[in-house]
């Protein structure tokens, strides 16, 4: 007699490492042998977590072809394992595995490109938010704009790759080019990933603007993300300019003052 | 370092004047009530538009919890646009209650969020169990029919129902393997389960089907050894035959037509229980919605004809 602890030990292992193991005199044959039986079971864990996986990295099973995808997916799910009863989580940890296993070899774009998907994916279902309070913003002293943090909105993700990451993306949508040439050494992209009116949106940032954003989401001052950006602009960096644009666009929903340095 | 930040301040004074201070009033919501005991569909992402587009005449529907344990997005704006119409169920896949980890805190939190958002009618789950120390196979294992598992099972379903503070209803699940060290069958362990939770039961037609076909039971005893008044849902769907060892091994995929075996232990099941809700599942290969309603339809008329003819 096993043990419900035990017994599902011993069923876990046995849909873990392909044998039947110890379980194997705990199951009722009835016509089919137990190592049949846990197949089944087997097969169903396994396609479930596929599914979820190509469900959430369209472009990356584009890349790489459905029959290596598979391949990649198997690895990856017993590396690691689905860490939820929410199928919707499984591809989480997905850029990190292919980060390990590809970030010094020719393929290590792939480890960005699904890091853009998982953003996608993030984004979709992020926590609404209002809209910026002007009226709000407007009482804010101008002498005290150096002290403001800017808030971003929980459905914006921000993505920078060596790589030409957004042209891949965008190649290989379904409607994409799949047979255009690139040069992965062409030097690398920013994306701005987020959702706008409940479709997700890309769009291609200039570095100062992802410094800038990335320094805001950091809960960097106004003074400090605008120092940091301005840090990597060629010329100047028109920072009411990039304000404007990231307001209008529901990039930056909220603020509060920072400490006086 | 002082340029830009003029202009940002430069900025926000251009913006102060245009302001859009419209304020939002919130309507109260009414929303259809209990499940009616006539034909539902399981609602599934891809037909949200079709359903809030068609108006489907089908008495309510059924979602998945997991699918909206999400923040924000299209997909919990779209069910709540839909709920306002159809009376609905709330059906977990994910809870993982015959597990012997510990029962996930953010799973159940997810859970009582959207039960408080969409004040779903009915919540189910099912008599199963998927993990093992945190390892998820996102499947629906079956338990060994002992004591043991009843007395674990009895403490996971009272703590689900004290955390959300209402009955739920677990459903049988199609098996492909049994224990030798059960010592009750499904029947008699699922009859205790009610008895010593205060739960309902979803019963899964197919999946009695299913597993009496791969276990070699009779569906119908099943059905007759159900307790009457727990029995709340059932669940009708189809499944696949595949070859297994040299012999025919059913497997429930919910991606077909509900077969004609399951129709007939459907009119047994009215029969015995009298008008339940039913809902027609469809999860893989999903066809259009009105294949669905159809078949929901049939699922209607099946139970007119048996009260007609009981006239």
């Amino acid at each position: 007699m096993l043990l419900l602890p035990e017994l599902q030990k011993a069923f876990s292992a046995a849909l873990l490492f392909e044998e039947t193991g110890t379980i194997g005199p705990y199951v009722v044959q009835n016509g089919i042998e137990a190592a049949g039986r846990l197949r089944i079971y087997r097969n169903n864990a396994r396609e479930n977590f596929l599914a979820a996986l190509r469900a959430s990295f369209p472009v990356l099973e584009r890349l790489v072809g459905a029959d290596y995808f598979r391949q990649l997916a198997l690895q990856y799910m017993q590396r690691f394992p689905s860490p939820s009863g929410n199928l919707h989580h499984v591809g989480e940890r997905l850029p990190t595995y292919l980060q390990r296993r590809f970030g010094h070899t020719e393929y290590a774009y792939f480890q960005d490109v699904a890091r853009l998907e998982w953003a996608c994916q993030e984004v979709l279902v992020a926590d609404e938010y209002p809209e910026l309070d002007l009226q709000r913003l407007a009482a804010v002293e101008p002498e005290e704009c150096g002290r403001l943090c800017f808030v971003l909105h929980p459905a914006v993700r921000l993505i920078a790759s060596p790589f030409p990451v957004l042209q891949i993306w965008s190649a290989n949508q379904p409607d994409g080019d799949i047979d255009q040439v690139m040069d992965l050494r062409q030097g690398g992209e920013q994306v701005l990933v987020q959702r706008a009116r409940e479709k997700m949106e890309l769009s291609g940032l200039s570095e100062p603007d992802f410094a800038f954003l990335t320094a805001i989401s950091a809960g960097e001052t106004l003074a400090a993300a605008t120092m940091t950006a301005a840090d990597r602009a060629a010329t100047e960096f028109d920072v009411g300019h990039a304000l404007r644009r990231h307001v209008s666009a529901g990039v930056i929903v909220d603020f509060h003052l920072g400490a006086n340095r | 370092m002082l340029c830009p930040l003029e202009r940002a301040s430069a900025w926000w004074a251009e913006v102060s004047p245009r302001l859009d201070v419209s304020e939002r009033v919130t309507m109260p919501v009414v929303r259809p009530g209990p499940i009616p005991a006539v034909a539902g569909i399981g609602l599934r992402a891809q037909h949200h538009h079709d359903i809030l587009e068609q108006r489907p005449t089908v008495g309510w529907l059924e979602a998945h919890s997991e699918n909206y344990f999400v923040l924000g997005g299209s997909q919990p704006r779209l069910l709540e646009r839909i709920r306002a119409d159809y009376p609905l169920s709330l059906h977990g896949v994910g809870l993982s209650l015959g597990s012997v980890d510990s029962l996930d805190r953010r799973h159940l939190e997810n859970l009582e969020r959207i039960v408080e958002r969409f004040e779903p009618a009915l919540v189910s789950e099912h008599l199963s169990w998927g993990s093992v120390s945190g390892r998820y196979f996102n499947d629906l294992l079956p338990l060994p029919y002992t004591v043991e598992a009843l007395d674990h099972m009895v403490r996971r379903v009272t703590q689900v129902q004290e955390y959300l503070g209402r009955q739920i209803l677990i459903e049988n699940v199609s098996s492909y393997l049994e224990f030798t060290c059960s010592s009750m069958s499904e029947p008699e362990f699922l009859a205790s389960l009610v008895e010593q939770s205060g739960c309902g039961l979803l019963l899964d037609l197919n999946n009695i089907y299913v597993s009496a076909h791969n276990h070699g039971f009779d569906a119908r005893q099943y059905i007759a050894r159900m307790p009457r008044p727990a029995v709340r849902e059932i669940h009708l769907a189809g499944h696949s035959r595949n070859r297994c060892g040299g012999r025919d091994i059913l497997i429930d995929t919910h991606g077909t037509h509900v077969c004609s075996d399951v129709w007939a232990l459907y009119a047994i099941a009215i029969q015995r229980f009298g008008d339940v809700p039913t809902l027609i599942e469809w999860d893989t290969d999903i066809p259009e919605l009105p294949v669905l309603v159809e078949e929901a339809h049939k699922a209607d008329s099946i139970r007119e004809t048996l009260h007609a003819a009981a006239a």
